[in-house]
């Protein structure tokens, strides 16, 4: 100990004291001591001087070392207290040991104060200790209770037996019932508040409690009003120090409103499926019927198609004598409509084939495909002056076989339409709309007025004529297909004779 | 022309569409030992020499078997499917004519063992040249396997 050890000593005789005094130094112990001999003294420094041991001697001319004893033990009992006296009998050596005093030492063996003091000091600390240990434990079970007794959950305890030994006062809150109500009862009669749909479930619930931990339960009860209510329970056993089970603690929530909530996603999600099962039941029948109308369209529109071409070419051929020039011009016409309109069922089969056609998304380069395209424009062509100019780096996640058909019919359309120009640029970049890429092509060609922006990518919309630039009108609505079959968005800009772009997101 | 030695048996439901294949085919000569046969029912019995052919002999076997796939009756792809699966009539080069584009007509018949598939042209000309060159190609180039 650092600090000095305050001693009161209680002596008539000055020299009684300095002869303990000088024990004490003997002994190197540190301390301060003060002498006092009246018992007004004596309760004066207990206050002021606040020893932390006291010195007696039996007894003095006004007091004795009995009363200050008993003084000390009502006032603060937690100060050792030795008796250090000339002369002390046996009786009265066990009377002031039971009342309280720490030990004794005889004046005229004073070589035993040093080892008593110690004892004495020793003996208080772990006194004091064991007290400031209590109380902390005191503390710590307080704060416990505040918390168990706060929370909005159940607590239960039961012991070996089943007996509730405590519940949370929030079981009137949760369940309406009073804690007296509960408390002391056995879990058997209380299991008549649990909806017998799930008593079994409680019950080996319970039972393995002591086997497996925590244990976790979802149960019905009856509230006090009488409702049903759905309680969520989680079970831990209490051990003792060898492992033997002594009981189990219980957190029990109510769960009635998740259990609503539950049962109301469940329903919307049934619904919600079967919502799915029939509409994609739907669109199966849908796509059945489109595929075999697409089927009938190819086979039967076609069949009749070229029969009048065919007896049109065996009229030319076996009946020319007989045909004038304007008959002859006629015959042709009808050919050349019966062609153009098989063209057309050709290119409507390729559109909803489109549509049809399962897609698989792999890592594609757009800007090596956009390469290659425009080489194999400009082979069509060779005397065009075009240049091209492509970004590198367009890498999405797509179908390779559909967007390479976006790529042809958007750097077709730049081809075509810049053809009237003695020389063009057609570009395929990549710019951001919205943090998210957005890819380009882009052309100086003929353009479009944007008022007809709308019609670009109808079916068999045309803005031109089919003298001046040939074609189906199927290209832009192809390219818009397959970009909404990507969850993309296509969109265009233009203007007359300035030229045309168009992006889209994949 | 004796039923015995036909070089080339084409089935095809509809005269019209038949008129018009053996008109192609006669501008190249290739007509002139021909048998029509209007659905797959039929096709067969000449082939296996059964029901109204069943007089036929069953040696005589046509070098060229042009069929349509939409019929009637039994269809193209089912009248393939007995060709090639019977020892007599397997090795008959079969040629499928069709209207149809559809990816799954094709690659059907491919599965089944055909020789070569038209899809019929709506151009006529186109037509003509397309059954002339399988025909020529069948009938004149050809050896059948001895």
């Amino acid at each position: 100990m650092n600090e000095k050890t305050k001693i009161l000593i209680l002596e008539d005789v000055p020299l009684d004291a300095e002869l303990m005094e000088h024990e004490l130094y003997r002994e190197k112990l540190q301390f301060e001591s003060l002498r006092v001999e009246t018992r007004e003294d004596f309760i004066n420094e207990l206050e002021n001087f606040k020893p932390d041991l006291i010195l007696a001697d039996h007894s003095l001319p006004k007091f004795d070392g009995l009363s200050a004893l008993k003084i000390v033990e009502k006032k603060c009992p937690q100060i050792p207290f030795i008796f250090v006296s000339g002369k002390i009998g046996e009786e009265f050596a066990v009377e002031v040991l039971r009342e309280g005093a720490t030990d004794y030492v005889l004046k005229n063996n004073l070589s035993k104060l040093v080892p008593a003091v110690e004892r004495a000091l020793k003996e208080a600390n772990e006194q004091i200790e064991l007290k400031m240990a209590e109380e902390a434990l005191r503390n710590r079970e307080e704060q416990l209770r505040m918390i168990t007794d706060n929370m909005l959950d159940v607590v239960a305890q039961i012991d070996g037996d089943g007996t509730l030994q405590y519940v949370s006062p929030s079981v009137k809150t949760n369940l309406g019932y009073e804690p007296e109500y509960i408390l002391g009862k056995s879990i058997s009669e209380l299991l008549n508040l649990i909806n017998s749909d799930d008593l079994e479930k409680v019950k080996s619930t319970f039972r393995a409690v002591d086997r497996s931990s925590p244990n976790k339960l979802e149960f019905r009860c009856q509230h006090a009003d009488g409702h049903n209510m759905w309680l969520e329970s989680i079970g831990n056993p209490l051990l003792d120090d060898e492992g033997k089970i002594i009981g189990a603690i219980f957190a029990i929530r109510d769960i009635t409103e998740r259990k609503k909530a539950e049962k109301e996603l469940k329903k919307y999600h049934e619904q919600l499926e079967k919502m799915v099962e029939a509409r994609t039941a739907e669109l199966e029948a849908i796509n059945k019927e489109l595929e075999s109308f697409s089927f009938s369209v190819s086979h039967d529109l076609r069949a009749p198609l070229r029969r009048i071409d065919g007896f049109s070419q065996a009229l030319l051929e076996d009946h020319e004598d007989k045909l004038d020039p304007q008959g002859k011009d006629y015959l042709n016409r009808v050919r050349l409509s019966a062609q153009r309109m098989a063209e057309l069922i050709d290119d409507m089969l390729k559109l909803s084939r489109l549509t049809r056609s399962e897609m698989h998304r792999e890592k594609v380069d757009l800007s090596e495909m956009a390469d290659t395209i425009a080489k194999e424009l400009q082979n069509t062509q060779p005397e065009r002056q075009v240049e091209f100019l492509i970004e590198d780096g367009a890498i999405v996640n797509g179908d390779a076989r559909l967007l390479r058909a976006t790529l042809e019919n958007l750097f077709n359309n730049a081809w075509k339409f810049t053809s009237k120009h003695p020389s063009a640029r057609i570009e395929f970049g990549i710019t951001e709309y919205n943090g998210k890429p957005v890819y380009f092509v882009k052309d100086d060609g003929s353009g479009f007025d944007m008022k007809d922006v709308d019609k670009l990518f109808k079916p068999f919309q045309r803005l031109h004529t089919s003298d001046e630039f040939a074609g189906s009108g199927i290209g832009l609505a192809t390219v818009q297909r397959i970009i909404h079959r990507h969850g993309g968005l296509v969109w265009a800009e233009g203007e007359l004779e300035k030229g045309a772009t168009f992006y889209f997101t994949i | 022309m004796s039923l015995d030695e036909v070089e080339i048996l084409l089935v095809e439901d509809n005269p019209t569409d038949a008129e018009l294949t053996i008109r192609a085919l006669r501008k190249n000569n290739l007509a002139n030992k021909l048998v029509w046969v209007k659905d797959g029912a039929e096709a067969l019995d000449f082939l296996f020499a059964t029901g109204a052919y069943s007089e036929r002999n069953m040696e005589g076997l046509p070098r060229l078997i042009l069929l349509d796939l939409r019929m009637p009756k039994v269809d193209g792809l089912e009248v393939l499917q007995r060709i090639k699966a019977d020892e007599r009539t397997m090795k008959i080069p079969v040629v499928v004519l069709t209207s149809s584009k559809e990816d799954r007509d094709i690659v059907e018949s491919y599965k089944l063992g055909v020789n070569s598939y038209v899809s019929k042209p709506v151009e006529f000309d186109e037509f003509t040249e397309a059954v002339s060159t399988l025909g020529l190609y069948w009938i004149l180039l050809n050896k059948p396997p001895e």
